[in-house]
């Protein structure tokens, strides 16, 4: 399960980098209250189409949402689980488990081979 | 303040450090090296306001800012092989708020002459949890979603 695994940097820095646009974090917003066609999702927006389209397919990429085809429409899923991976206070506590260790490494350096 | 939301995750972290698994372990069970390793930056200074590494013992952290308390931290040990295993708990508050808590288990496997530590992190954040604004609101309804989402999937 995804839950289990943690995400590589990598793919933590695509997930924030999708959230950083305010555009992108509306549609977030919006697919919170239930999934939505494409064009409903574009339609608060005064931007071509297309334009709209690269924004989805960011958030797609990054895993915060899915896209399928149902008949003529393109509906889109949030992703709760990438999201709530992405959500502040775990990722700040380990990212300082990160700096941890490797602070331990350099005071381990500095010692010596002595104790 | 009510729980509103739960996350959990486990996280394992692996270093390959050059010295030994005698002196790794040390470095954890020191107080005063483990205050000093155990800050993630030069900005937060850690005080150690108890420490007692013993099964059942409990360690009690302030993390300071620039001298101001922003968390802190109480551990407690629950397992402890030296140089070689530690399990503890440790339960994280910003003023009386409760952040998250980790079971934390620390192996120390030598290689070589050197050591890999490998710690495990089994997190839960409640609450608190700084989702950005706008998507916060919608947070509740999109769990309460979930299942629903999930059946028709």
């Amino acid at each position: 399960m995804s839950k289990c695994s943690a995400p590589d940097n990598q793919e933590l820095d695509r997930g924030f980098q999708a959230l950083a646009d305010a555009t992108r974090r509306a549609v977030i917003a919006r697919l919170t209250a239930g999934e939505a066609s494409v064009a409903e999702l574009a339609g608060p927006f005064d931007m071509a189409l297309s334009s709209f389209l690269q924004h989805v397919r960011v958030l797609e990429a990054a895993g915060l949402i899915t896209t399928v085809k149902k008949g003529r429409v393109r509906m889109c899923r949030l992703e709760a689980e990438r999201l709530a991976v992405l959500e502040g206070w775990i990722s700040r506590y380990e990212a300082a488990w990160h700096s941890r260790l490797d602070r331990l490494g350099q005071m381990l350096e500095t010692k010596g081979d002595t104790q | 303040m009510s729980h509103k939301t739960m996350v959990h995750r486990t996280t394992t972290l692996e270093r390959t450090y050059a010295a030994s698994p005698q002196r790794t372990f040390h470095a954890w069970e020191n107080p005063e090296m483990r205050r000093i390793w155990g800050s993630p930056s030069d900005q937060v200074e850690i005080r150690n306001d108890a420490a007692d590494f013993r099964v059942g013992g409990e360690d009690i952290q302030t993390c300071l800012v620039e001298g101001h308390p922003v968390a802190t931290v109480h551990g407690r040990y629950h397992d402890i092989v030296p140089d070689a295993r530690i399990v503890y708990t440790e339960v994280i508050r910003d003023d009386a708020q409760l952040q998250g808590m980790s079971l934390v288990s620390a192996e120390f496997i030598a290689e070589g002459t050197g050591t890999r530590l490998v710690v495990t992190l089994q997190t839960i954040a409640v609450d608190g949890s700084e989702l950005l604004a706008e998507v916060e609101i919608g947070w509740i309804s999109a769990l309460d979603r979930l299942g629903a989402l999930f059946v028709e999937a």
